[in-house]
């Protein structure tokens, strides 16, 4: 079974990466795998399932299975919580830099710092479950903060889990929505139009005296992504 | 003084370092990330163990001290651990082994020979091979987790006011009231001093800039500059101390890992075709070290090259270009053990004008006498080599 679940897998993978399953087709039924590789639905269904686990489709219990879109919902709030991005889309991280450099040199400015502070700076492209670029993500930190950051494997490395493990306080978390023109570098690493407007996300961490010790921007790929802010009613 | 520091690895960042405590306004140039170079992957063993010149061997256990004296008051988590160095010989190493202590007693290398059950207590989760038949403990090495120590370097570096700039270096202009150092992207920037600690992309920024810093550069099968290290993740084997075996070398690496080199498949190790992680050389890497720790699987595994930086008679390069005045040029094998203390004799010579008397038989110059590569290093690929 094992081997009959993966073939069937890789070859509508195979169709929905080319192309040729355009995003928000239908797929093939279960029982219309069962017919066309001649396997049990067992079979069938683990391969449908094994897609959406990967992000590529969306099973819909009476409907179908369906090319996922590119259209992400994002809830604003999961950038304040590692819980919710621990379990964040799939997709793979490539680190672009990572660096101790000096703040004044810094991609991102951290507020009221000292201008010949050591600060660690991080980049990373995050991509979709089709390997397409998603997001753009910087991290500067304060190296006195998290001397260690750097030791961690940066392509999985989620910054509060970090900070929380090496017992730094970090007293609130506040987030900002700046609207931004993606630039000449963002829209290569993107792969999309230069000038466009788009939505950053930037976030900063500060400890109990109301000093900021990190700050994250994501500038997510323009018109793939819903943003939304959801609470429990109570 | 505005001073301009080509290269952030060990040696420029300690220079760097260094002359912004001497109030020397320091700019530091590099081209790549940190780490990106010989001072990031390396087997960080501090040592002055084969290092059987008396001039280079007393310079090597000045450096060992340097680490005691830089760790005490280095910020960030702790980066040297002078653990001591343990070296198993088997019977073809034995005489070897046994007349280098020898010769190391007579520099007043602190060394004893142990048995295997001593070793072992020492050395932790190592298994003594049974073909062993000397066993030489050297007290005062130890080893460094040189990555966190170039990011705690260059945090204090920083700290103390160098400025940085990426840029790869083209080359090196000497002029009568300065020095200008021009970069591929056609800025120039200029300094009253220059110290070129490029590592092993030293002698190519010379030749650009017209003058020789003789070093073996040639990166290919069999050449003596390729080291290939391991990064072991054991799931319960530690080992305490840098141990070297005939069939594979070992030491402590960050947040438990082991960090192991086979010398002798180093030779075998083909730069254009680099070993993967799954291929013949990590399953070989693997073999040895589940034999030296008992069965312990080589958890993974990775495996890393890395390119020596190595002066053409393997000695340390300190001092001043020949005819020049304002370029000083740093480089040298063993950059770990000697980085922190190269870094700081320099920055005094430079900033400060003065000569220092354990540099003076490893300046630029000797190259031009005849017969000065008398000592031509051959491949390290021996017990305690390197």
């Amino acid at each position: 079974m094992d081997e009959l679940f993966r073939s069937i897998q890789r070859d509508l993978e195979r169709q929905i990466r080319s192309g040729e399953l355009a995003e928000g087709a239908k797929l093939p039924s279960e029982n219309e795998l069962c017919a066309q590789y001649a396997v049990s639905r067992p079979t069938a269904q683990r391969a449908l399932n094994e897609l959406a686990v990967d992000g590529l489709v969306v099973r819909q219990r009476g409907r179908g299975t369906f090319v996922s879109t590119s259209r992400q919902k994002i809830n604003l709030l999961s950038f304040t919580n590692p819980a919710v991005a621990r379990h964040g889309g799939p997709g793979r991280h490539e680190v672009l830099s990572a660096q101790v450099t000096v703040a004044s040199e810094a991609v991102l400015p951290l507020p009221d710092i000292e201008a010949d502070t050591a600060v660690t700076e991080i980049m990373r492209l995050k991509f979709d479950g089709l390997d397409r670029p998603q997001a753009l993500e910087t991290h500067v930190i304060r190296f006195s903060t998290a001397p260690t950051l750097l030791r961690q494997k940066l392509e999985d490395l989620i910054i509060l889990d970090h900070l929380k493990s090496h017992d730094v306080d970090v007293d609130s978390i506040r987030v900002y929505l700046e609207p931004t023109l993606i630039s000449d570098r963002e829209a290569e690493l993107l792969d999309c139009e230069s000038g466009i407007p788009a939505l950053k996300r930037r976030r900063e961490l500060r400890d109990p005296n109301g000093r900021v010790l990190e700050t994250t921007t994501t500038l997510v790929r323009p018109g793939t992504s819903e943003f939304f802010i959801e609470m429990p009613a109570d | 003084m505005h001073i301009i520091v080509i290269g952030s690895g060990i040696l420029g960042l300690s220079t760097a370092d260094s002359l912004c405590a001497f109030g020397a306004e320091v700019t530091l140039v590099d081209a790549r990330d940190l780490g990106a170079g010989t001072s990031g992957t390396s087997f960080a063993w501090t040592n002055a163990n084969a290092k059987l010149d008396p001039a280079y061997h007393a310079l090597n256990v000045a450096g060992m001290h340097e680490h005691d004296r830089l760790s005490e008051s280095l910020q960030g988590p702790r980066t040297y651990f002078r653990s001591g160095g343990l070296q198993l010989a088997d019977a073809r190493q034995a005489p070897q082994l046994e007349s280098k202590v020898a010769r190391l007693r007579e520099l007043g290398y602190p060394s004893e020979v142990l048995d295997a059950e001593r070793a072992v207590e020492i050395a932790g989760d190592i298994r003594v091979p049974a073909s062993t038949e000397l066993i030489a403990h050297f007290p005062t090495e130890g080893y460094v987790h040189n990555e966190q120590l170039l990011r705690n370097l260059r945090a204090r570096a920083i700290e103390r006011g160098t400025k940085l700039i990426r840029a790869t270096v083209v080359d090196v202009d000497e002029r009568g009231d300065g020095v200008d150092v021009r970069f591929s992207d056609g800025r120039v920037l200029t300094g009253d001093r220059v110290v070129l600690a490029a590592g092993r992309w030293t002698s190519q920024i010379a030749a650009a800039s017209g003058f020789e810093i003789q070093m073996n550069t040639e990166i290919g099968l069999g050449s003596a500059v390729t080291g290939l290290l391991g990064y072991v993740r054991p799931t319960s084997a530690r080992v305490n101390t840098v141990v070297h075996t005939p069939e594979l070398n070992l030491r402590p690496g960050e947040d438990n890992t082991i960090v192991v080199q086979a010398l002798d498949l180093n030779p075998q190790v083909d730069p254009d075709c680099p070993p993967t992680n799954g291929g013949p050389f990590a399953e070989a890497i693997a073999e040895r070290f589940a034999a030296v720790t008992a069965g312990e699987a080589a958890e993974g595994l990775d495996l890393r090259l890395s390119y020596r930086s190595l002066p053409a008679d393997g000695l340390t390069i300190a001092g001043y270009v020949p005819g020049s005045t304002r370029t000083y040029c740093l480089v040298t094998h063993s950059g770990i053990t000697l980085g922190p203390l190269l870094g700081r004799l320099a920055a005094e010579e430079v900033a400060e004008d003065r000569r220092t008397d354990v540099l003076e038989d490893f300046r630029p110059d000797r190259f031009d006498e005849v017969g000065a590569l008398a000592g031509y290093v051959g491949l390290p690929t021996q017990l305690g080599d390197q």
